[in-house]
């Protein structure tokens, strides 16, 4: 009779087992979402919108869990350390990927630690001042600082940030000087031109409310394309300038994920941001979308290396990148 | 006329089942939140936010709102009953709520801190709906120099709560200070004392730290107490009916701290970035400085609750000043706050004031319902904090930690921050066994990493010129009350010597 029950028990612990490690589809637990920011940011609202998508497509919960600090290469470091099984992934930025750790080493090899996932959206980035400024265009603005050397001030969220290293490549094209205060954050910086501290402030996706609530006077979107959302603002392009620099907001899993569970996670991702309540969101928050499967976004990265590289050495901002990207 | 018709639109979107449910919910879960240690206002917000997504607008920032004051609220329970301060806004009330604890007097202790909580909160939101525009104008004045000098002024804060000595407290301020440099520098990202590891990056977080130095080491103290009688094991118990009440004799002199500590606290919550945790030890400082029984404090001052509590929840209403007219969040949770304004498209700012003004009036409505539903709240949740009282504390202490370790890891689900708490909560234990206050530490901690970003953008705007401080009046203001200030307190300080 003993010996009957420990076969019986035997046998169930195996009919337990059997169907997690054999006959289960992927996704059949919880996905962990890290969201390299803090919550009510774009970044954080637009990947709860996108895992609710998710959630839906997958039928799967999708718990997103915010891990900011350092820029986001805290949360891009736990992401490096995690199983490359399909339940972890991260929401960051490309940023995290190149503009950040040629700046200053990080823990992970940029290029090597990660696998991309999908990438749906550009980070609007333009260049604003306050709405009674004398400043009309770019044009005037940099008339004015040529003649009133080291007079400008330009705010933005953080050294180094796509804003700061934009407004350098301006003023290394233009030939003159600004003085760059950089700010804990682009709400900070935008705080500051509005009590008119600063004369000028290239900011992240923040300064379209702004704009749009007709709080300042936008000289320049920082983007490829006119924003949708600001049709009558010029690009820097179109005022002469060469500012290539973008940053994507995108998805990310360690490196090594396994190419079937690659492939459902980036359909199920493509499929929700084609959603209408993520279209929606996009829109309101005067994103540029972009449609960037795995492979795609990786080439993009591979590319994006040593261009942003080059870009910093010829500003004079590094010598050479502070982590090497494999 | 305008304005009655937007009021009677505002009631009307507000007074809806729904938004009452939302706020009782909301500042139901705020307080329970903010009680626990470690557990915050903003994470009870951050949690919230997604919720309000599928929302009706006025309804989910209704949740917020109410999860916002009910959790500051929340973080003065047991900071009075167990010396464990759920938050930075409620470490300051720990100076009397405690010993008023100890007396017996727990009760009376937690209804003056709800008395003067509430009168706070309705006064700052009183000025946020009578006076939103032109405040947010003198807001904007505050540049980088002008916030430096604040910062600086603040840090005389550190004497009105150095404990005995004032010599250690300048001396816990500076550890506090250094302790706050750690991480990316504000300027130009570069790393200070991080020796590589990534977690030190963002530098020490502030919950962790708090928890540490105010909770944990709390809990060691009381088990090096386990000698005493056993009278020590649990909360004491009233002795009087007049214990456990606050009576009018008592709140009327108290009123003139709620007001000055009001006024502190929204000022304060009007400058972004400044944030609670200053505003209670700013009110503090100035009650203790300008009261009749200055000696009272620390040893159970209502007064000195009056003043903590009217500093900490006078913030909330005034944060939402910058935000609602400018569009600019005052503090972190206005800023997961506005992150719920955005999706449902709706932007901050003069705009929203003049195409949406009845919703802006339901929100303004519904502050001041928010307002009456924690004060029933409050009610209800002190009579089962009064059973606490019961409990022993070779139970409670336990149960205190574990709340500690959970409310630390859930803050990014990281052990470093576990790590970091257990070593300031041996820190916080040596320096009181020291006779180090903590206090001056954790201002210090909280002041530093603001001022020194505004003190080097000041340094930058002028090129290096110092005189940029003494060309603009405010800054100038500032400077002057600092050079009063520590003029004030050298002299006291002389005095005691003598004597």
């Amino acid at each position: 009779m003993k010996y009957f029950k420990t076969l019986l028990c035997s046998l169930l612990a195996f009919a337990f087992f059997i169907p997690t490690s054999v006959l289960a589809e992927y996704p059949e637990k919880p996905i962990s979402m890290y969201i390299a920011f803090g919550a009510g940011g774009s970044t954080d609202s637009m990947a709860r919108i996108i895992s609710k998508e998710i959630k839906k497509i997958l039928k799967q919960q999708v718990v997103p869990i915010n891990l900011p600090g350092g820029g986001g290469t805290v949360c891009m470091t736990r992401l490096a350390g995690e199983k490359a099984d399909g339940y972890v992934i991260a929401a960051a930025l490309t940023a995290q990927l190149n503009r950040i750790p040629i700046q200053r080493k990080t823990a992970y090899k940029p290029l090597a630690s990660f696998t991309p996932i999908y990438a749906y959206a550009a980070a609007p980035a333009g260049i604003v001042t306050y709405k009674d400024s004398r400043f009309n265009t770019l044009k005037e603005m940099i008339d004015f600082g040529k003649k009133n050397p080291g007079k400008l001030k330009y705010g933005v969220g953080g050294a180094g940030t796509t804003p700061d290293v934009s407004m350098r490549l301006i003023e290394m094209q233009a030939g003159f000087n600004w003085i760059s205060i950089p700010f804990k954050g682009s709400m900070e910086a935008l705080t500051a031109l509005m009590g008119k501290h600063v004369d000028v402030v290239a900011s992240g996706p923040k300064f379209v409310s702004m704009h749009l609530s007709g709080q300042v006077r936008t000289l320049a979107v920082l983007n490829d394309e006119r924003l949708s959302s600001l049709p009558d603002v010029p690009t820097t392009g179109e005022q002469g300038f060469n500012v290539p620099l973008k940053t994507y907001f995108a998805f990310y899993a360690p490196a090594g994920l396994p190419a079937d569970r690659l492939a459902i996670l980036e359909n199920a991702f493509a499929e929700a941001v084609k959603s209408q309540k993520v279209k929606e969101a996009i829109d309101k928050f005067a994103m540029a979308p972009v449609d960037m499967n795995s492979s795609r976004l990786s080439q993009y990265l591979e590319k994006a290396w040593p261009e942003e590289e080059q870009i910093l050495k010829d500003l004079g901002i590094i010598k050479k990148a502070a982590t090497s990207p494999r | 006329m305008i304005m009655l018709e937007n009021l009677i639109g505002g009631l009307s979107l507000i007074l809806t089942w729904q938004n009452l449910l939302a706020i009782t919910a909301g500042s139901t879960l705020g307080l329970i939140v903010g009680t626990i240690p470690g557990l915050s206002a903003t994470m009870a917000v951050a949690l919230l936010l997604p919720l309000t997504f599928d929302m009706e607008f006025v309804t989910g920032i209704m949740l917020m709102v109410g999860a916002y004051k009910g959790g500051i609220f929340g973080g003065s329970i047991l900071a009075i009953l167990l010396k464990t301060p759920g938050s930075p806004a409620s470490a300051c009330t720990v100076f009397d709520g405690y010993p008023l604890t100890r007396q017996g007097k727990a009760v009376k202790a937690l209804k003056m801190a709800k008395y003067s909580s509430v009168t706070a909160d309705i006064f700052s939101d009183i000025v946020l709906i009578s006076c939103a525009a032109p405040l947010a104008a003198i807001a904007l004045r505050f540049g980088p120099p002008e916030i430096a000098m604040l910062i600086f002024f603040s840090l005389t804060i550190v004497a009105g709560v150095a404990g005995d000595s004032i010599i250690k407290g300048l001396i816990s301020g500076v550890l506090g200070i250094l302790l706050a440099t750690i991480g990316l520098d504000p300027i130009i990202a570069v790393r200070r004392f991080t020796f590589d590891v990534p977690n030190l990056d963002s530098g020490l977080s502030l919950v962790p730290l708090l928890i540490g130095l105010f909770v944990l080491s709390e809990v060691f103290v009381q088990l090096g107490n386990k000698k005493n009688g056993a009278d020590e094991f649990t909360i004491p118990k009233a002795r009087k009916p007049e214990d456990n009440r606050v009576s009018w004799q008592e709140f009327k002199p108290t009123l003139k701290t709620i007001f000055r500590g009001s006024f502190i606290g929204t000022a304060i919550g009007i400058i972004p970035g400044i944030g609670t945790g200053i505003a209670s030890f700013m009110s503090y400082g100035q009650a203790k400085r300008s009261s009749r029984e200055p000696d009272k404090f620390g040893k159970g001052s209502l007064e000195g609750i009056a003043a903590s509590e009217a500093g900490n929840s006078s913030v909330v209403g005034a944060t939402f000043i910058p935000l609602l007219a400018l569009g600019i969040p005052g503090d972190i949770i206005t800023a997961i706050i506005m992150g719920a304004f955005m999706i449902q498209g709706l932007i901050p700012g003069p705009m929203l004031f003049a195409e949406h003004a009845s919703l802006i009036y339901a929100i303004f409505i519904g502050f001041f319902i928010c307002d009456i539903v924690y004060f029933i709240l409050g009610a209800i949740f002190m009579k089962y904090a009064g059973l606490l009282s019961h409990v022993p504390r070779s139970v409670m202490f336990p149960i205190v930690w574990i709340f500690c370790v959970i409310g630390t890891f859930s803050l990014r689900t990281s052990f470093f921050d576990i790590g970091v708490m257990f070593a300031f909560g041996i820190v916080g234990y040596y320096l009181q066994k020291l006779g180090f206050a903590l206090a001056p530490l954790l201002i210090a901690f909280i002041l530093t990493p603001i001022g020194e970003s505004a003190f080097r953008q000041t340094l930058l705007m002028s090129d290096g010129n110092l005189w940029i401080f003494l060309s603009r009046p405010i800054s100038v203001v500032f400077l002057l009350m600092t050079f009063i200030t520590v003029i004030g307190i050298v002299r006291s300080y002389r005095k005691t010597r003598l004597r």
